[in-house]
Order: C-alpha cells, then sequence, then structure tokens
C-alpha cells in the first residue's frame, strides 16, 4: 500500500472517529431549570448537544432524548 | 450597601423562534450565550420600569367605631413594563414594530401586515459611572414601539417591552 493511501485511511478513521464523538441529539428538560452549555432550559424545553452529554443528564433524571439528529 | 448611581443600559434581544447557533428561544428556551442575543437595539438614552399591581382591598371598621379602614392589600394581579428611550433604529424596530410588519424580504413590507406578537429574551446590562456591571437581566418580553413623530429634532423614541411570564427570567445584582 502507497504512503498516500495509508494516508488517506488513516484521515478516513479520524474522520469517522470524530463523527461518532459528536453525535447529536434533541433533550427535553424535565425539571427547571436544566444549565447546558448552549441554553438553560425550563421543564419541557428542547435543545440539541451531544449524545454523551446528554447521556449523563439522562442519567441524572434531568433531561430525557427525544430524538437522535445526526 | 448604598451608592450613589448613574446608570448605563445596553440592550440586545433573542426573539423567540429564530433559531441562532442551535439554539431556539421560547419561554421554555433561555439562550445561555451573549452572541446569541443577535439583535442590537442601538444607543439607549434613558430607561424607566413601571409596574401596575392590583389589589382587593379588605376594609373594615376602626376598633370601637363605625368609620372604614383598609385592613390588608392582596395582590392578585401584576405587570411589570421596561420602558427605554431609544436613539437608533434599526429594520426590527422601525419595520417589525413601528409600522407593524413582519420581517422585510429584501427591504420590502406591508405595513400593519403582522399578526403574530414578537416575543423573545432581552438581555439588560446596566452599569454604573464606574463601567461595573450592576445589573444583568434577562428575561421574556413582548417588545413594542410607541407611535412616533419623524421631525427635525430627531427625539429619541419609546421602546416598550412588557414581562411576559417564563420560570427562567433572571436578575443579578452586583458591585452596588
Amino acid at each position: 500500500m502507497s504512503e498516500e493511501n495509508k494516508n488517506t485511511k488513516t484521515v478516513q478513521k479520524a474522520s469517522k472517529a470524530a463523527a461518532k464523538e459528536t453525535k447529536m441529539v434533541e433533550v427535553e428538560a424535565l425539571k427547571t431549570p436544566v444549565i447546558t452549555e448552549k441554553a438553560t432550559l425550563a421543564k419541557g424545553g428542547r435543545v440539541t448537544m451531544e449524545q454523551s452529554t446528554a447521556e449523563l443528564k439522562a442519567k441524572a433524571g434531568e433531561v430525557t432524548i427525544v430524538r437522535v439528529i445526526s | 450597601m448604598k451608592k450613589d448611581l448613574m446608570i448605563g443600559t445596553h440592550l440586545k434581544f433573542a426573539r423567540a423562534g429564530v433559531e441562532v447557533n442551535g439554539v431556539t428561544p421560547s419561554a421554555l428556551v433561555k439562550p445561555a450565550n451573549d452572541a446569541d442575543y443577535n439583535v442590537e437595539l442601538g444607543c439607549v438614552e434613558d430607561f424607566d420600569i413601571k409596574k401596575e399591581v392590583s389589589y382587593i382591598e379588605k376594609r373594615c371598621p376602626v376598633p370601637g367605631g363605625g368609620r372604614y379602614r383598609t385592613r390588608k392589600k392582596i395582590p392578585v394581579g401584576q405587570k411589570m413594563k421596561f420602558a427605554f428611550s431609544m436613539q437608533q433604529w434599526s429594520e426590527f424596530t422601525l419595520v417589525e414594530l413601528l409600522y407593524n410588519a413582519k420581517t422585510p424580504n429584501a427591504g420590502n413590507f406591508k405595513p400593519n401586515d403582522r399578526n403574530v406578537d414578537v416575543e423573545g429574551w432581552l438581555d439588560i446590562k446596566k452599569y454604573d459611572q464606574n463601567d461595573d456591571l450592576i445589573l444583568d437581566l434577562q428575561v421574556y418580553i413582548s417588545p413594542d414601539v410607541e407611535s412616533y413623530k419623524f421631525d427635525e429634532k430627531v427625539d429619541p423614541y419609546a421602546f416598550v417591552a412588557e414581562l411576559l411570564h417564563s420560570d427562567l427570567n433572571d436578575g443579578d445584582l452586583t458591585n452596588l
């Protein structure tokens, strides 16, 4: 395999890993207030965030994940 | 604490229903970052806070007498308005609020055609004469511009923000 092909595969792997890390979901607040990086939510308010952060907040009972965006 | 205060006010607005940086503001969603308050309102000449509280008054005769006096006032309704004197116009204040129109398309609009009230988050920052932040308010409001006469005097116009209910309405007082 040529050096160029190797580099391309490495870049592709890195891109896939980055895409996996930044999967976005929409969450709905289950209480007031819920403080997120982008917005403060009252109960019922919705915002998008990274899946990993959303899962932590869901575990803490702050939000529920309503849909996966990407 | 007591302090002599001269206050300079700065306003920014985040309109409900309009997504900015992945956040769509509403009474349930308050943008966290200053950059998301993307509607600049220009120079504020002065401001006025108007409070209206309606009460039921409980009245009864004075002890041992027949004259009625107010014994207790029970608040049953309250309103708050922020009235600002503004020096500069923008598309938002001139077209959408003064002309009551929908957002212009390439500068074109129909006067008095808007049938939905504008709502959103108003960020009010008030600084003292030493440039220290005294009040930082984020309030969910219904904005309006009162009637205005254009002439050579270039008087300020009244931008009035009526406070709407949101559990996220919030104010911070510092440096007093």
